[in-house]
C-alpha cells in the first residue's frame, strides 16, 4: 500500500477517537496467536486505551465467516473510524498496520 | 506360461451419477465419487450451469444435498441464471437440499501483511457441508482467489490442502477453472491438484450459430471416450449428445410396413418397406417426395400406428392442404392423436439443438413411423461433415428404437444416385424420384435404387399424381420406344384404335360367314321342303294305285264267283 494514499487522520483533532476492530481467528492457530500479539503490541503502543478489539473464533461461530466474508485467517476488519478496512496476515509489518489504521507511522 | 490365479477383486471406482442427460453415458456412470473433478473452459462455456445442474439433479434425483460456493456470482444472480433452465434453487435452498455461499474477495479492499492461510474458507465450506449434510460440492471459480490475494505461494499450498480436505470429507466435488494458455489447461494450473477427472467445455461459433462441445480430457481408472460431444443448454438444462457412441447392434426386423401405394409395395418384394429401416426418398423439387411420405402416413395411421412428421420446409397446414389436393386427408389422424407434426425452420437453431429437439419429440410422442422432410435442409448449416454426422446419429436413434423412418432428400441435379447428404450407405431403402421432360411436358418417374433385405423391382416406373393419390404405372414400352405421360396415353390410344379396327374386321368376316351359312342353310331347308312335298305326292299316288289294284282284284274275284269257275 502506497503511503501517498490519503487517509483521514483523526487522532490530532479528536482525542476520544475510538478504534473498533474485529480479529477473526481459528482457535489457537499459532499464526493467529502471533497476529494477536503483534496487533496488541501495535495498538498498545499507538492507541493505548482508545481501541477495542473483538476476537471472533470462527471455530466457535462458523457462520460469522460467511456473514462477514472471511476467507483468510487471520483477518482484521477495522469498522471504525470509517472507511472500513480489511487486512490479512500476521501483522508483522507494523507500518502497514498503522497505515491501515489511519495512523502515521512513528518509525521511519 | 504361468497362469495368474486368484486375481484379487479390484475395488470398483465408485461414481456419482450427475443425472445430466448424456454426461453419465460418456463418463461411464458419472463423476468419481468422493473426489474432485475439474471442469474448465473459456468464459461462457457453461461451466457454472453444468456445475449447478450437477447439484440440482443430485439433490432432486439422488438425494444428495450440495453446496455451491460461488466466487463470482451472487446468490441472486445464480438463482436468476439457472431459473432459465427450469431449476428453482430457492425452494431447494429452503428445503435444505442446496446451500449457496458467495465468496466475495476484492483485492483493492484487502491489505496483506505477513503470513496467512485460507482457514476461513475451510470453515465456511465445512460449516456449509455440515449444515445440510452435503454429499456434493461445487467451487465456482476458485481461481478468483488468485485475483483477490497477492501471495500465490500461499494460495497454491492452501488449494492443495483444500482438495485433500475435500477428499477426506468424501464429498464429490466439481471445481471450475478458466481455460489456460498454450502449456496449461487452466490459467492457474488447477489440473495439478485435481487428478481424477478433467472435463473440458468448448464454445465456438460456426456460421453464426454457437455450438458447444464437451470432452473428457482425463478420467483416472475409467475407460472413457476422448471424443468431443456436442451439447446444448436449453429450458431443460444441459443435454449432451453421445449418440455417436451408439453401436451397430440394433435389432433387425422382418416385419413389413406398407408404403401406402399398392404398386410400390409390389415393387418392394410385394410387401413394402422393412420395419425399423431407414428409407431415403430423393428427388428434385416437385417430384412428389412429400406425397410419397403422406401415403405412408395415411396408410400407417389407418392401421393405428403413430406417425411423427418432422417438417422443415412447410407448415403443417400447408402440407395438409397440399395432400388434400391428391386426395389424402391427414386431419382425422391428427384429431385421433395418431399423427403429430413438428415443424420448424432449420435456421432457427444449431444442428445439435435440432437433433436434440427431434429426439425429444420422438421420446415424447413414441411414434412407429417418422418422416423427416427434408433431411437435406441440414446441409445448409454447419459443415457437410457435421450434417452427415447428425444424419447418422438421427438414423442410429431411429434404428435403436425400431422406428421406420422416411427421410426426403432434395437433389440439386436431376441425375440419379445423389442423396444430397452423401450418405446412401446409412439408408436401407432408397427410392429416387425424377422429372423427365419431353414432348412439352414433365413426367415423374420412380425407381427403387436399393432396398436391403428384399428382392426389389429394377424397373423405372411412371409415377402419376392425381386427386386420387399416387398411382404407379408401367412405362409404356413398345418396339417403337418408351412412352410416358400424355405420350403414353396417346400411344396407348393409337394402339387401341388399331386394335379396334382389327377387331372390327374380324367381326365383319365372322358376320359374313354367319350370313353365308344362314343362306346355305335356308337353301338346304328349301330343297328339303321340296323333297318332302314331292315325297308326299308320290306316296299319295302310290296309295291310290294300290287301292285301284285292290278294287280290280275284288272285281276279278266277283266275276269268277259269278262264272262259278273252280
Amino acid at each position: 500500500m502506497s503511503s501517498t494514499r490519503a487517509h483521514p487522520i483523526y487522532d490530532d483533532t479528536d482525542s476520544i477517537q475510538e478504534w473498533t476492530m474485529k480479529l477473526y481467528v481459528t482457535d489457537w492457530n499459532p499464526r493467529c496467536v502471533l497476529a494477536y500479539k503483534n496487533l496488541n503490541r501495535i495498538c498498545s503502543q499507538n492507541l493505548k486505551d482508545r481501541c477495542h478489539i473483538e476476537v471472533i473464533d470462527l471455530l466457535e461461530t462458523p457462520e460469522a465467516a460467511r456473514r462477514d466474508q472471511i476467507v483468510a485467517i487471520p483477518t482484521l476488519v477495522k469498522t471504525s473510524p470509517s472507511p472500513q478496512k480489511t487486512m490479512i496476515g500476521d501483522f508483522a509489518n507494523e507500518n502497514k498496520v498503522l497505515n491501515m489504521l489511519g495512523l502515521e507511522s512513528t518509525k521511519p | 506360461m504361468a497362469k495368474i490365479k486368484n486375481v484379487p477383486q479390484l475395488p470398483r471406482l465408485l461414481k456419482a451419477p450427475t443425472g445430466i442427460q448424456g454426461l453419465d453415458e460418456i463418463t461411464g456412470g458419472g463423476l468419481p465419487q468422493g473426489r474432485p473433478t475439474l471442469i474448465y473452459g473459456s468464459a461462457g462455456s457453461g461451466k457454472t450451469l453444468i456445475s449447478m445442474e450437477f447439484l440440482v439433479r443430485g439433490a432432486l434425483e439422488f438425494n444428495e444435498p450440495g453446496v455451491f460456493m460461488s466466487f463470482e456470482e451472487t446468490e441472486g444472480e445464480l438463482a436468476t441464471n439457472v431459473a432459465s433452465l427450469g431449476f428453482d434453487i430457492n425452494s431447494l435452498i429452503s428445503s435444505k437440499k442446496l446451500f449457496i455461499d458467495q465468496v466475495a474477495i476484492e483485492r483493492s479492499e484487502i491489505e496483506e501483511t505477513g503470513e496467512y492461510d485460507l482457514e476461513g474458507l475451510f470453515v465456511r465450506l465445512g460449516n456449509a457441508i455440515d449444515s445440510i449434510k452435503a454429499k456434493r460440492v461445487v467451487l465456482d471459480t476458485i481461481e478468483v482467489l488468485y485475483a483477490g490475494l497477492n501471495n500465490d505461494g500461499i494460495i497454491r499450498s492452501e488449494l492443495r490442502r483444500l482438495f485433500r480436505w475435500l477428499k477426506d470429507r468424501g464429498v464429490t466435488t466439481i471445481v471450475t477453472g478458466e481455460r489456460g494458455g498454450e502449456t496449461t489447461l487452466t490459467r492457474h494450473e488447477l489440473e495439478e491438484y485435481v487428478s481424477d477427472c478433467v472435463i473440458f467445455l468448448d464454445s465456438r461459433i460456426n456460421q453464426e450459430l454457437s455450438t458447444r462441445r464437451i470432452r473428457i480430457v482425463k478420467y483416472r481408472g475409467t475407460a472413457h471416450s476422448t471424443n468431443e460431444f456436442p451439447f446444448i443448454i436449453d429450458r431443460e438444462g444441459i443435454s449432451i449428445l453421445p449418440v455417436t457412441e451408439v453401436r451397430l447392434d440394433y435389432p433387425a426386423s422382418n416385419e413389413r410396413v406398407s408404403t401406402g401405394v399398392p404398386r410400390l409395395d409390389a415393387m418392394l418384394d410385394g410387401k413394402g418397406y422393412m420395419k425399423g429401416s431407414a428409407i431415403l426418398v430423393s428427388g428434385m423439387v416437385g417430384t412428389g417426395k412429400s406425397s410419397l411420405s403422406a401415403h405412408l402416413i395415411n396408410r400407417s395411421c389407418g392401421q393405428g400406428k403413430r406417425c411423427l412428421y418432422l417438417a422443415f420446409e412447410e407448415s403443417p397446414d400447408q402440407i395438409m392442404r397440399n395432400m388434400k389436393s391428391i386426395g389424402i386427408d391427414l386431419e382425422p389422424w391428427i384429431k385421433k392423436g395418431l399423427l403429430h407434426f413438428d415443424a420448424r425452420r432449420v435456421s432457427e437453431q444449431g444442428l445439435e439443438k435440432h437433433l436434440l429437439s427431434m429426439e425429444r419429440s420422438i421420446t415424447k410422442f413414441q411414434p412407429q413411423i417418422v418422416v423427416v422432410d427434408a433431411i437435406t435442409d441440414f446441409t445448409n448449416m454447419g459443415t457437410l461433415i457435421e450434417a452427415r454426422q447428425m444424419v447418422l446419429r438421427l438414423i442410429d436413434f431411429f434404428k435403436s428404437r425400431e422406428i421406420t423412418a422416411l427421410c426426403t432428400s432434395m437433389s440439386n441435379r436431376a441425375e440419379l444416385e445423389e442423396t444430397g447428404v452423401g450418405l446412401s450407405s446409412a439408408f436401407d431403402t432408397w427410392i429416387h424420384l425424377s422429372n423427365v421432360q419431353g414432348n412439352l411436358e414433365r413426367n415423374r418417374t420412380l425407381v427403387v435404387i436399393k432396398s436391403r433385405g428384399m428382392a426389389h423391382s429394377n424397373q423405372v416406373r411412371e409415377f402419376v399424381l392425381s386427386n386420387k393419390g399416387i398411382e404407379i404405372v408401367d412405362i409404356y414400352a413398345t418396339p417403337a420406344g418408351s412412352f410416358m405421360g400424355t405420350a403414353r396415353i396417346a400411344q396407348m390410344a393409337a394402339d387401341k384404335a388399331t386394335a379396334v379396327t382389327h377387331q372390327q374386321e374380324i367381326e365383319s368376316k365372322r358376320r359374313t360367314i354367319k350370313e353365308k351359312r344362314r343362306a346355305l342353310e335356308a337353301r338346304i331347308d328349301a330343297m328339303r321342303a321340296e323333297f318332302d312335298s314331292e315325297t308326299k305326292e308320290s306316296e299319295l299316288v302310290i296309295t291310290q294305285e294300290e287301292k285301284a289294284e285292290q278294287s280290280i282284284n275284288k272285281e276279278k274275284n266277283g266275276i269268277a264267283k259269278q262264272r262259278k269257275a273252280d
